[in-house]
C-alpha cells in the first residue's frame, strides 16, 4: 500500500501511514519526549531529534483553511486536470493541518474558507491510497 | 568583516533564446559584466559562484563546469549553488561571505537557466517537484502556481484581496517591463486581459503567472580596496537576510503571508541599520502577482492585509512613493531561475547608480527580495550608492 495518487518518495521509516490508512485511520507521529504532533508523520523528532515517537490517531475534522483548482498539472497529473486540492486545519489543534482532494460530492462554486470538512482515507487503484476532504 | 562592493552588471536578453546554449548565455552576461568596469579581463578575476537551479532544465548534471570552462575560468575556485528560484540570490551570499571573510579580492557571480525547451508540462513538473514530492506533489500534484493560488485563496477571504487588484500588479509590471530592453515580454495589458486570461490555477489566471524564460545574468563582487580602482560608482552591500520555511506549505503556521521573507527581511534592515522607510527603490519576488502582494505585506511596506490598497492607490509605480519591480518583475521581464537573484541586483545596482529604464529619482537605498520555492528560502539584500 502506498500513500497518493503518483507516489514518488516510496521508501521510507513511516510507510506504515499508508497501511492505517487503509484501516480508515489518519496517523501522525508524536513526540514521547516533548509531546510535539506532527503531519505529515516523521519518524523523527525535529525539535528534540529523537526518534522515539508514537503514532496518534487524527480526528480528520476541521475548517477549510484553503484551496485552488489545477487546470494546468505536471507530466504525471496531466489525466486529472482540473482536479481541486485543499488544506484544512484540525478542529483539536489548527496548527495541525491536512491537505487533501476536494470530494468530488462537493459543488466548486460552494467552497469557502472556514467550511467544515472532513479528511478521510480513499483507496485507489494499483495498491494506492490518498485522502479526500468530504463535507460533515 | 570587510565591506563588499558590485561593480560591474552583465545581463542577456531574457526571453525564448533558441539561438543559443545554457554556456553561451551565461558567456553573454560575464562579457557584459566585464565590459562594465575597469577589471579589463576575466584573468583578474579570483573565483567564480555559479547559480543554476535544475539540472533537469540544463540537460546537465553537475552544469556549473560547462561555463566556467567557457568564460575562460578553469583552474580558478568554483562552487555551484541551488536555492530553487532564489539560487541568484544564494551565489551573492557565497561571494560577498568569501570577500567579507578576506578569502577572495574579486569575485564573478554568475546565474543562468535555460526553461523553454523543456515545455510547458515538463517546466511545470519540475518546478512542482521544488516543492515537497513525497508528501504534496506526488500525492496531490500541487504545483507551483497551486501553492500560490492557496495563498491567494486565503488572503482573499481574510482580507478582501481581489483578483482585480491582483491584475493591477500585473499591468504595473508589464507597463515597466516595455522600457526594459532585455524583458521577455515587453508588452502593456490590462486588467480586463488578466481577468480574461485563461485560469491555470484558480484564482491565479495566465497573466498573474510569470513566464517560462531563457536568461543568465552577472556581476562582477569585490572587496574595498578593489572598488576603489575598478570603478566610480561603486555599489555597497550593506544587509543580508537569508531564511528558510517548512518544506512542505500545508505545515506553514500562515497561509496569508510568508514568514521567512519577514524573518530575513528584518535580519537584512538590522544589519544595514535602515528602516524600511530608507529604501528607495526594490525588487521583489513577483513569480505570481500574489506573491508581489504578499512581499509589500511582509516586508513592511504596508500593513498586513493592505497590499491590495497600495496597488489600487499605484503607489509601487517607477514615478509613486514605493517603486517596486522598475525592470519589469519576473511578470513581465521573465524569472530563469538561476538568474533571477542576479538579474535584481542588476536591477538595483542601476537604479543606485543613476542608470535605469525607469529610473526613480535620487535613489540611495535599494532592496532586492528574491523567494526561493513557496518560502522554502527567502534572500533580502539592502544595497546602497
Amino acid at each position: 500500500m502506498l500513500f497518493g495518487k503518483n507516489p514518488i518518495i516510496t521508501q521510507t521509516k513511516v510507510s506504515e501511514f499508508a497501511e492505517r490508512l487503509k484501516e480508515n485511520k489518519i496517523m501522525g507521529t508524536k513526540c514521547k519526549k516533548c509531546g510535539q504532533i506532527y503531519y505529515p508523520p516523521r519518524w523523527a523528532c525535529a525539535k528534540c531529534l529523537t526518534e522515539e515517537n508514537e503514532w496518534v490517531e487524527l480526528s480528520g475534522e476541521g475548517k477549510l483553511a484553503t484551496f485552488t483548482t489545477l487546470n494546468v498539472g505536471g507530466t504525471k497529473f496531466e489525466k486529472d486536470i482540473p482536479y481541486t486540492v485543499g488544506i484544512i486545519e484540525l478542529k483539536e489543534d489548527q496548527n495541525i493541518k491536512i491537505m487533501g482532494w476536494i470530494s468530488n460530492n462537493i459543488d466548486r462554486e460552494n467552497l469557502e474558507v472556514g467550511m467544515d470538512l472532513k479528511a478521510v482515507p480513499k483507496t485507489l487503484e494499483d495498491d494506492k491510497i490518498t485522502i479526500e476532504l468530504i463535507k460533515v | 568583516m570587510k565591506k563588499v562592493a558590485i561593480v560591474g552588471l552583465g545581463h542577456s536578453k531574457f526571453g525564448v533564446r533558441k539561438d543559443i546554449s545554457l554556456r553561451e548565455m551565461a558567456y553573454e552576461s560575464v562579457k557584459g559584466a566585464i565590459e562594465d568596469c575597469n577589471v579589463g579581463s576575466v584573468d583578474e578575476i579570483e573565483a567564480s559562484v555559479t547559480g543554476i537551479t535544475s539540472d533537469e532544465f540544463a540537460q546537465q548534471v553537475v552544469p556549473a563546469p560547462i561555463i566556467t570552462d567557457y568564460i575562460g575560468m578553469v583552474g580558478k575556485p568554483n562552487v555551484r549553488v541551488e536555492a530553487a528560484c532564489a539560487t541568484g540570490s544564494a551565489a551573492i551570499m557565497t561571494a560577498y561571505s568569501w570577500i567579507a571573510s578576506g578569502l577572495y579580492d574579486i569575485v564573478l557571480a554568475v546565474g543562468a537557466e535555460k526553461m523553454h525547451e523543456a515545455g510547458t508540462s515538463h517546466a511545470t513538473e519540475i518546478m512542482a517537484m521544488a516543492g515537497d514530492s513525497q508528501w504534496e506533489y506526488g500525492p496531490f500534484g500541487v504545483t507551483f502556481p497551486g501553492f500560490y493560488a492557496m495563498l491567494a485563496i486565503a488572503h482573499m477571504a481574510k482580507f478582501g484581496t481581489t483578483s482585480e487588484q491582483l491584475a493591477k500588479i500585473a499591468v504595473k509590471n508589464h507597463k515597466h517591463g516595455v522600457s526594459n530592453p532585455n524583458a521577455h515580454m515587453r508588452k502593456e495589458i490590462t486588467v480586463e486581459k488578466v481577468l480574461d486570461s485563461f485560469m491555470v490555477a484558480y484564482p491565479l489566471h495566465l497573466y498573474d503567472c510569470c513566464l517560462i524564460t531563457d536568461g543568465a545574468a552577472a556581476i562582477i563582487m569585490v572587496s574595498e580596496e578593489k572598488a576603489k580602482e575598478l570603478t566610480d560608482t561603486p555599489i555597497w552591500i550593506e544587509g543580508i537576510g537569508c531564511s528558510t520555511d517548512t518544506a512542505t506549505v500545508m505545515e506553514r503556521s500562515t497561509f496569508t503571508g510568508i514568514n521567512s521573507t519577514r524573518k530575513a527581511a528584518q535580519m537584512a534592515y538590522k544589519m544595514a541599520g535602515i528602516t524600511i522607510k530608507d529604501v528607495d527603490v526594490a525588487t521583489v519576488h513577483d513569480c505570481f502577482t500574489i506573491a508581489e502582494l504578499l512581499a509589500y505585506e511582509d516586508l513592511d511596506f504596508c500593513k498586513k492585509g493592505d497590499g491590495g490598497k497600495l496597488i489600487d492607490e499605484g503607489e509601487t509605480y517607477y514615478d509613486g512613493s514605493t517603486p517596486i519591480n522598475t525592470d519589469g518583475g519576473l511578470k513581465s521581464k521573465g524569472h530563469p531561475l538561476g538568474a533571477t537573484g542576479i538579474s535584481m541586483a542588476v536591477e538595483i545596482s542601476k537604479q543606485l547608480r543613476g542608470e535605469a529604464y525607469n529610473q526613480v529619482e535620487g535613489a540611495e537605498i535599494g532592496l532586492a527580495h528574491n523567494v526561493g520555492g513557496s518560502g522554502q528560502y527567502i534572500f533580502v539584500n539592502i544595497y546602497r550608492r
